[in-house]
């Protein structure tokens, strides 16, 4: 008799839910409210208590049960959100940085493995998520390609099969035709009519939130020390589960604060200015965060894919038929990114080097999450470049867990040593 | 949809440059009795020298009334000199001429000496070697009646076909031999021997442009759409409807494939490698986003592939300057005239 | 490849045919008739002076209307000859009408061709008429060769030539940087 894959991962489940989870200490999102707190004080913007409280607040209203609109998730940044907007629904991505999840995850994939993918796995099985309708998961690393088969016995899964070369001469074609059987389906699924309006009508939301976050990018590079590395990044993480035009509201406050705030006292911030690479930074992952801000730098830019990858590239339409918009999304998320998963290490050095010479940042730290092969071989290569250029950078490799915390900052101490 | 701000000016430079050269003869009330008369008296009203055909040199042929195709012997050739204006179409809204291709072929064929056709030749080497190929983008009354064929594609949510280098190639092939064979043709029929075949082969590719067969549409007169008579006008009637079945065909799938045929564009084509409008790319900038190369409508990548500071000037670029416009990335690409920078791209809310 | 050689082709042929128009180019003399004041069809006739090597054979002669392109059957008569061969004076004939006013001139030159042949079905009254009395201009000067003012324009070829010069500045500009781009690639 042939196996079948759902039967399989949930026997695994069962077994692992009987036999350790039981003794595991699992802490709570509600038990991380003492940090939060204390983020929440820190901060001199009072907008910015908004999303904090999004993310403590776990029974946020996607996932409170009758939540009128169907929530689909998703992984990466690869997914085109204005489709699943035009169709009435909410995106929200499943992307998680949870040491707690990766311990849980650790039962269906081995323990030498991306934290990210095995923390996914193991939100996915708790409660939160389980008013999702079904999860997109794209082509990028191998990590994802495989949490697309584990995850079949718990969710209903769409497999976006993306090309390796994300050049546009060659794989345009390629991603339009994926984004229309995508569109197709999802047309299906809900029987609804999608039209040309509704399309573009999302990507109008979608480009509001990416104007509001372009201001709060050049803001935060030129006026250090206003928006903290904590508000966001919290800020970025909150996105992620939250409507487009709902966070642009609440985001365009929090700058207008931000902006008052700058012109009464002009900025007094005397540390250095660092530009933070690498691997993603969501909450709550603040590890590195916590040590960079204990030495007293700020972090001016980044170009992580959850924050700068994320919301600064807009979607520009240049002919309105279907076929038109649907290329010029895929042009917007997949020929643009910067992921290491592609082909493409010019594009990322590129822009590193762009932002350094645009906002005179005092150096790059290069944070690589722990057995990611691909991250790594882009950091090294980053670091040729970078001492060719004779600009200062610190690659530091690190895990979810907080064991290490007080090597980084000696590192990180010595690394600022140089940057003077 | 969002309305960007080159792409706007450059739709009402369109709509008025056709309305000027379509019904500029009224604005300027030039028509041909006034002209006749001046050249019966032999007064040249310009400063450039009015040109003449000369008396004899038409054979008689059937000339029917009213036919734009057909000038009389001694029609005179009273020349506007934007160079590369479409050739008149409305008679009742008299002269407004002319196009580049009219002009050299039909003085091929009177043999006019040369040093009547210099100044002609300078305003057009002049204006090419200013602004380069934007009278393809921004005036020619083809390419903005294409346009409309494409905004009407647009709104029946039919997909753009992008076509291959080969085709491109093609195409370009055939506008030199076009371009070939009309001179050939003219200089032939003008040679003392041969004018007896000036009445069947007279202005060889005006027979079959297209504009020839939808611009007098605008004057609500009707154009000569079919002339059985003889052996070579049938040739030349079923050439034409060739013609417009290629001109639609190309203006509603392909954005602007007609450009890489059309020998005006080919003449002007030659000065765009060192004429004063230039594109530049800063390539650090560049995200690779490929919405340049999207947008354009001749199907360039050159603007995409490049990954060192550039000066870009494809000689098929006719300037649209829709690639600047799209850029989501600041000061990544600019128009410059002459070294000097006049508009760069910039993220627009 | 083939577009080189079209290119070739189409300089080759343009620069051809303008040199043939150099050489070749219609003159004409226009008539000048008193128009007699009986009613009726009448011929007029008159001898003509013909610049040297300007024709050589009476098919290179004919009678043309000035407002229309059409021809007026003729009958041309060969009176004398230059030494070289090319003719001297010709008689024309051709017949007119006094009821309707036209303008008449003589055009001759080696690319005129004469289609129409003259019959002279009855006899009717002759009318002499000269080719003198050609408007002039600035541009002209009448050269009083026996019967015949002939129009030769006398401005200066610099009036016209003139425009080489930048033609050539711009194209050699155009050329010089289109070579600079190709190696900045």
């Amino acid at each position: 008799m042939p196996i079948r894959k759902d039967q399989l991962m949930k026997e695994v489940y069962l077994k692992a839910i009987r036999t350790n989870l039981m003794h595991l200490d699992m802490p709570r999102i509600s038990d991380m409210a003492e940090e939060v707190k204390k983020y929440m004080e820190h901060s001199p913007l009072k907008n910015s208590h908004f999303f904090y409280e999004i993310i403590l607040n776990s029974n946020h209203r996607h996932s409170k049960k009758g939540f009128k609109k169907p929530v689909v998730g998703y992984f990466c940044n690869l997914i085109p959100e204005e489709i699943i907007y035009a169709a009435g629904c909410l995106p929200v991505r499943l992307c998680s940085q949870n040491d707690t999840y990766a311990k849980i995850g650790e039962e269906f994939f081995p323990a030498d493995m991306c934290p990210v993918i095995k923390s996914a796995c193991g939100a996915i099985s708790t409660r939160h998520y389980e008013n999702i309708d079904f999860v997109i998961v794209p082509a990028a690393c191998d990590g994802k390609t495989k949490l697309a088969e584990m995850l079949v016995p718990f969710k209903e899964i769409y497999f976006l099969d993306l090309p390796k070369d994300s050049d546009y001469l060659k794989s345009a074609g390629i991603w339009t035709g994926e984004y229309a059987k995508f569109l197709g389906f999802i047309k299906n699924r809900y029987d609804r009519r999608i039209t040309r309006k509704d399309l573009i009508d999302a990507c109008t939301l979608t480009n509001r939130r990416t104007n509001i976050f372009r201001e709060i990018y050049e803001f935060r590079a030129l006026h250090p020390g206003i928006i903290n590395a904590f508000d966001y990044f919290t800020m970025t993480s909150t996105s992620f589960i939250s409507d487009a035009g709902f966070w642009s509201e609440h985001s365009e406050k929090l700058y207008d604060e931000a902006k008052k705030l700058s012109s009464h006292n002009h900025s007094d911030f005397k540390g250095k200015r660092i530009l933070l690479s690498g691997s993603s930074i969501i909450f709550p992952n603040y590890k590195v965060l916590d040590v960079l801000d204990e030495l007293g730098c700020d972090i001016g830019g980044d170009t992580q894919c959850s924050a700068y990858g994320r919301l600064y590239d807009p979607v520009e339409i240049d002919e309105e038929t279907e076929e038109g918009i649907l290329r010029a999304l895929s042009l917007k998320y997949v020929a643009a990114s910067m992921c290491p998963c592609f082909l493409g290490i010019d594009k990322f050095i590129d822009r590193i080097l762009d932002l350094i010479e645009t906002y005179k940042f005092d150096g790059v730290i290069y944070n690589n999450l722990r057995l990611c092969q691909v991250f790594e071989i882009q950091g090294s290569l980053l670091k040729h470049v970078l001492r060719e250029k004779e600009i200062p950078f610190l690659f530091i490799k690190t895990d979810l867990g907080k064991e290490d915390t007080g090597q980084l900052k000696t590192r990180i101490e010595a690394f600022l040593e140089i940057l003077k | 949809m969002r309305f960007r701000r080159i792409s706007i000016v450059r739709r009402i430079a369109q709509v008025i440059f056709l309305i000027l050269i379509i019904y500029g003869g009224y604005l300027f009330k030039a028509n041909i009795e006034t002209v006749k008369s001046d050249v019966s008296q032999a007064k040249p009203k310009t400063f450039f020298p009015v040109l003449k055909a000369p008396k004899g040199s038409l054979s008689a042929g059937q000339f029917k009334k009213g036919d734009i195709l057909w000038p009389s012997g001694d029609t005179p050739v009273f020349e506007n000199f934007p160079p590369s204006l479409i050739c008149r179409f409305n008679p009742k809204g008299g002269m407004f001429k002319a196009c580049i291709v009219h002009l050299v072929s039909e003085n091929l064929t009177w043999r006019t000496n040369i040093k009547y056709l210099l100044p002609h030749i300078s305003l057009f080497i002049l204006l090419c070697f200013l602004l380069g190929r934007m009278w393809c983008g921004w005036v020619c009354p083809i390419g903005s009646m294409g346009d409309f064929l494409s905004w009407v594609r647009r709104k029946m949510d039919v997909p753009v076909k992008r076509f291959s280098a080969l085709m491109h190639n093609i195409l370009r092939s055939s506008s030199y031999g076009l371009m070939a064979s009309t001179f050939f043709i003219s200089g032939f029929i003008g040679i003392p021997n041969f004018t007896r075949f000036q009445c069947y082969w007279f202005l060889p590719y005006c027979q079959v442009c297209p504009a020839r067969l939808l611009c007098p549409l605008f004057g609500f007169i009707s154009p000569t759409w079919k002339d059985f008579s003889t052996a070579v006008s049938t040739m030349f009637s079923i050439l034409a409807w060739l013609s417009l079945g290629v001109f639609i065909v190309a203006f509603y799938w392909g954005r602007r494939l007609w450009c890489y045929l059309c020998p005006i564009g080919l003449m002007n084509s030659w000065f765009n490698k060192g004429a004063g409008l230039e594109l530049k790319k800063v390539a650090l900038k560049c995200n690779k986003c490929g919405s340049c190369s999207d947008a354009c409508p001749m199907g360039l990548s050159e603007m995409y592939e490049a990954d060192k500071d550039t000066i870009y000037n494809n000689e098929y670029c006719i300037m649209c300057i829709r690639c600047v416009d799209i850029c989501p990335r600041d000061n990544c690409l600019s128009v410059n005239f002459f070294g000097k920078r006049i508009i760069a791209s910039k993220y627009q809310k | 490849m083939a577009q080189r050689g079209l290119i070739f082709f189409c300089t080759v042929s343009f620069f051809l045919f303008s040199a043939i128009c150099y050489v070749y180019a219609a003159q004409e003399a226009p008539v000048s008739l008193d128009y007699p004041s009986f009613e009726g069809d009448f011929y007029a006739s008159g001898k003509v002076f013909f610049p040297p090597s300007s024709v050589k054979s009476e098919r290179n002669i004919i009678v043309g209307l000035t407002d229309t392109s059409s021809e007026i059957p003729s009958k041309i008569t060969i009176l004398s000859k230059w030494p070289n061969g090319s003719i001297q004076s010709a008689n024309i004939i051709f017949a007119a009408n006094s009821a309707s006013k036209k303008k008449y001139v003589v055009i001759f030159g080696e690319d005129v061709l004469r289609k129409k042949s003259f019959t002279q079905p009855a006899v009717l009254p002759t009318v002499s008429f000269s080719t003198a009395g050609a408007p002039k201009t600035v541009e002209e000067i009448d050269l009083n060769v026996g019967q015949i003012n002939v129009r030769v324009d006398k401005s200066p070829d610099l009036f016209y030539y003139w425009h080489i010069v930048p033609v050539m500045i711009l194209i050699g500009i155009a050329y010089y940087r289109s070579q600079r781009l190709n190696k900045d690639r």
